[in-house]
């Protein structure tokens, strides 16, 4: 979870907080939230009408999210906040071009359904029930590392899993 | 807080029954390695062990019988009987692995990366963007 993402989330606990105090103060705590999100150790002197040390000295927010919303026990599984970045991810190149083929020809491949198949960038080079002899097939064809892979019938309503 | 940088972005790959996490790799003879095969894998958290089909390693020349044998336990109870081969699994511009894995006394369809291989790399996914994503150092 991103600060960003966090701090909105605070933010939005925070929000809903203005109901549950006195009246006639929302916009000074709203003002007071303003300020507070970025620290929750604020000197109370923002060099304001001292009025405000009056309101802020009741405006406890940690203390009533603390109250409003108590934490959740840890369970002993639980897992710590992932950040997950990928500045320099680079995207792989291998077989894209077998790959765009296979997500663009389905009417090629509904007739090619239960086969092996050799594939060498838009071209089929072999297909058929036996895989080593489609394998060889291809070899004779020229291909010197086939890309082979089976032809799922697509049915509908079923889901796929490992084994 | 933990971060986890990863160097390698991949899609789903499209099939006609879906998009799956697939990575296209070579399984190559360790003893020659221009002699390889090209694959699709799927990426398995599941499988304690990584499973594929048994005509691959005899494609490469080698004899799939040997006295190397694991037995697999499916989802539905029985068992797949594959027999245990070093090899290595070469994924070009990324990095190549040596892996002891099963290649099945059976056919099966699907080529199945299971936890050996994790264990090699990093691996995380982000399913709700159909992507996932790989370091090829633990």
């Amino acid at each position: 979870m991103d600060a960003t993402l966090q701090t909105e989330i605070v933010d939005e606990r925070k929000s809903r907080l203005k109901s549950l105090e006195p009246t006639g103060v929302g916009s000074l705590g709203t003002l007071y939230l303003g300020a507070g999100l970025s620290t929750s150790s604020l000197p109370w002197d923002f060099r304001m009408p001292g009025n405000f040390s009056k309101v802020q000295s009741t405006f406890n927010y940690d203390e009533i999210i603390a109250r409003e919303f108590p934490p959740v026990p840890a369970s002993g599984d639980m897992r710590r906040p992932l950040i997950v970045t990928h500045p320099v991810a680079k995207t792989s190149q291998f077989r894209n071009r077998e790959s765009e083929w296979r997500r663009t020809h389905a009417e090629t491949l509904k007739s090619l359904e239960n086969q092996w198949v050799v594939l060498e960038g838009d071209q089929v080079m072999a297909h058929g029930e036996d895989p080593l002899q489609v394998i060889n097939e291809a070899k004779v064809k020229g291909v010197r590392t086939p890309y082979i892979f089976f032809v799922e019938q697509k049915t509908e309503d079923v889901v796929t899993i490992g084994l | 807080m933990i971060v986890v940088n990863y160097l390698h972005e991949f899609n789903y790959r499209a099939f006609q029954d879906g998009r799956f996490p697939v990575l296209q790799l070579q399984v190559c003879d360790p003893d020659n390695l221009e002699n390889k095969i090209d694959v699709d894998a799927y990426l398995d958290s599941g499988a304690q062990k990584s499973l594929f089909n048994g005509f691959l390693i005899t494609s490469l020349g080698i004899t799939l019988i040997n006295d190397k044998t694991q037995r697999y336990n499916t989802t539905a109870g029985n068992f797949i009987e594959a027999y245990l081969h070093h090899i290595q699994l070469n994924l070009p511009g990324i990095g190549a692995f040596n892996l002891e894995i099963g290649f099945s006394s059976i056919s099966i369809r699907r080529n199945l990366l299971g936890r050996d291989f994790f264990n090699l790399t990093q691996i995380g996914f982000r399913e709700n963007q159909l992507k996932y994503y790989l370091t090829p150092t633990p």
